[in-house]
């Protein structure tokens, strides 16, 4: 059993997740651009 | 260094020490020694969090990596923010409300004696010897780049950071840490902003990332799966997430920054502060490692940054063929800079390709030379452009940086090793009964003995050779296994102390063979840990059930209403 995180957590934890998949396109989208 | 520079760096070491010493308030009980009366506000406590994390070995070391290969080196950390909503969701709010002061105590409690023991005990010897051997690195750094000699640096390094630490407890080193990040994190846009001004105007920014692109060293992201390769996308977001999950939710230097948060909540925030920050900082970092690569496209760089064995060199059978190199580099230079300018593709990266054989052959050199195998000018890289490039009084910001990096990563695993060595040993197993005061002048005791032995250490890391290799892969012999322990602990309700022990013992033991007998990458290490002491632990359980020795056998839900019963008070 966990503990229900409640939404505002649950936000933050989708915005941290949602952040780094935007970070790591970025870096994919910048190696290509200036390989 | 000029004066204002050496201004800007001793009030930086006073300053430190003053507010350090200041912040030592209602640390005249354990409780406040230790945890800071649970009193500190998330942002402080998620500063502190980054502040540990980040070393010295950071600041130089990055960027002098990213210098050579570019921003790969940040895939290390993309199972970080994974790691951190998964503790965020299950660890944190679980340590925090069973009121423990280190993270082992809880073993005890979910198993028994040993395990906790055992555990405590891995972490006092990894945490106490790498910490001697991480305050040593840049140690040895700055001792070069200013010209003192090491046995001072490691001086200027300790003193003040014991001193604030043992006289001003957990509060004292986040509050500092607090500072510490803004001087790091303001020196690093400061850095980046001189090295874009460094760039030539008939060249401009684009144009110069165009070069450095050109040599993969913005190519960061490497989907390709290969388990013998350090740094990819697979290894960093699995092999990391494990040995992120296990530094943070299991290594007591981070355990206890999260501890003295105000609530529960305000531990989650803090922790998710890391999710959120840290891989857009360590990008900037390695960016200011790629932006002195290109700074250097246009100034002329010295062939090694590290100096140390010039004379031996000079002196050695070899020196007619170094000094051959280093004619041979400063053409190559000068053709790759040309090549740059007129934006000549090809020409430059085959004398870039040029310039990278003619480094390597002369740190060849320097090795047979010396029988240094180990030599590298990795760390050299960026406080040599500090010193030599970077205007006066920035100087000594930067410098005044990389104090504060090595002290405030330090300070808070020195107050690590101190809690466990005090509860988790001293007063679980030789004075189990004393007042509150014995406790805390024996902790702040534990705090300077633990200063002084990484002193000791740090003075000797010249002379300890390939020992120091050990401490440093001793992190990732035991991190899965204790990640393992904790997730027994957590998720299985059946893992009992017998499981646990021996599952933790034939996990290292793996570790230890795979790492020795094969080429699997270390970060590997920790998710193969992991696996086997949960499945050596569920086996042994099932084998001999019982005898789990704890108060409550419970999970996580459960362990929300276990109350302390091992508190100093």
């Amino acid at each position: 059993m966990r503990e229900a995180p409640d939404r505002h957590f649950t936000l933050i934890y989708w915005a941290a997740l949602l952040l780094e998949v935007l970070i790591v396109l970025a870096l994919v989208a910048l190696g290509r651009a200036f390989s | 260094m000029r004066t204002l520079d050496w201004v800007v760096v001793f009030a930086y070491i006073v300053w430190v020490v003053v507010d350090g010493l200041r912040r030592s308030k209602g640390t005249d009980k354990v409780d406040g020694y230790f945890l800071g009366n649970r009193s500190l506000p998330w942002w402080a406590v998620g500063l502190s969090v980054m502040a540990t994390q980040m070393s010295a070995v950071t600041l130089v070391g990055t960027t002098g990596q990213a210098y050579s290969t570019g921003l790969r080196f940040v895939q290390f950390y993309l199972g970080l923010p994974l790691a951190m909503v998964i503790l965020s969701m299950t660890a944190v709010p679980f340590f925090h409300r069973a009121k423990v002061y280190t993270a082992y105590e809880y073993l005890e409690r979910r198993f028994d004696l040993k395990t906790r023991t055992l555990a405590s005990f891995l972490f006092l010897m990894g945490r106490g010897m790498a910490l001697g051997v991480s305050l040593a690195a840049p140690a040895v750094v700055l001792a070069a780049i200013l010209g003192w000699s090491l046995g001072l640096t490691v001086l200027v390094i300790c003193v003040p950071m014991i001193l604030y630490t043992s006289v001003g407890g957990v509060q004292a080193v986040a509050w500092t840490d607090v500072k510490q990040m803004a001087i790091i994190v303001s020196g690093m846009f400061v850095a980046v902003a001189t090295l874009v001004a460094g760039i030539p105007g008939s060249v401009g920014v684009s144009r110069a990332m165009h070069l450095a692109g050109a040599t993969g060293r913005l190519s960061a992201v490497d989907f390709h799966f290969d388990p013998r390769e350090q740094y990819t996308f697979w290894s960093g977001l699995i092999g990391g997430l494990f040995l992120m999950l296990s530094y943070f939710g299991c290594d007591q230097s981070q355990v206890q920054r999260y501890l003295t948060a105000k609530s529960a909540d305000e531990a989650r925030h803090s922790l998710l502060l890391s999710a959120f920050v840290k891989i857009p900082l360590q990008l900037l970092v390695l960016t200011t490692g790629v932006l002195v690569f290109v700074f250097y496209l246009f100034q002329t760089p010295p062939m090694l940054f590290n100096h140390a064995y010039d004379a031996r060199v000079a002196a050695g059978p070899l020196a007619a063929e170094y000094a051959a190199l280093e004619r041979d580099f400063s053409t190559t230079i000068e053709a790759r800079r040309l090549a740059a300018e007129a934006n000549d593709r090809q020409a430059f990266l085959a004398a870039d390709g040029r310039v990278r054989d003619i480094r390597a052959r002369a740190a060849d050199i320097v090795k047979s030379t010396t029988g240094d195998t180990r030599f590298t000018d990795v760390n050299y890289v960026f406080p040599t452009f500090i010193t030599t490039h970077m205007p006066i009084g920035l100087t000594g910001l930067m410098i005044a940086a990389i104090f504060a990096a090595a002290m405030s990563s330090s300070a808070g695993e020195l107050n690590a090793l101190a809690t466990s060595t005090i509860i988790d040993f001293y007063k679980r197993h030789f004075v189990t009964e004393a007042d509150d005061a014995h406790y805390l002048l024996a902790s702040k005791l534990a705090t300077i003995a633990w200063g002084l032995f990484a002193c000791l250490v740090a003075t000797q890391a010249a002379n300890l050779g390939s020992l120091i290799e050990v401490v440093n892969r001793y992190g990732s012999f035991f991190y899965g296994s204790l990640l393992g322990v904790f997730i027994l602990a957590i998720l299985s309700k059946r893992a009992n102390g017998t499981g646990a022990f021996w599952g933790m013992m034939v996990g290292m033991a793996v570790v230890l063979i795979v790492a020795f007998t094969s080429s699997i990458a270390f970060l590997w290490h920790n998710v193969i840990g992991a696996v086997v002491v949960v499945a050596v632990g569920l086996g042994v359980s099932f084998w001999r059930p019982g005898g789990s020795g704890g108060i409550n056998p419970g999970t996580v839900a459960d362990a929300f209403v276990i109350t302390g019963h091992d508190h100093v008070s």
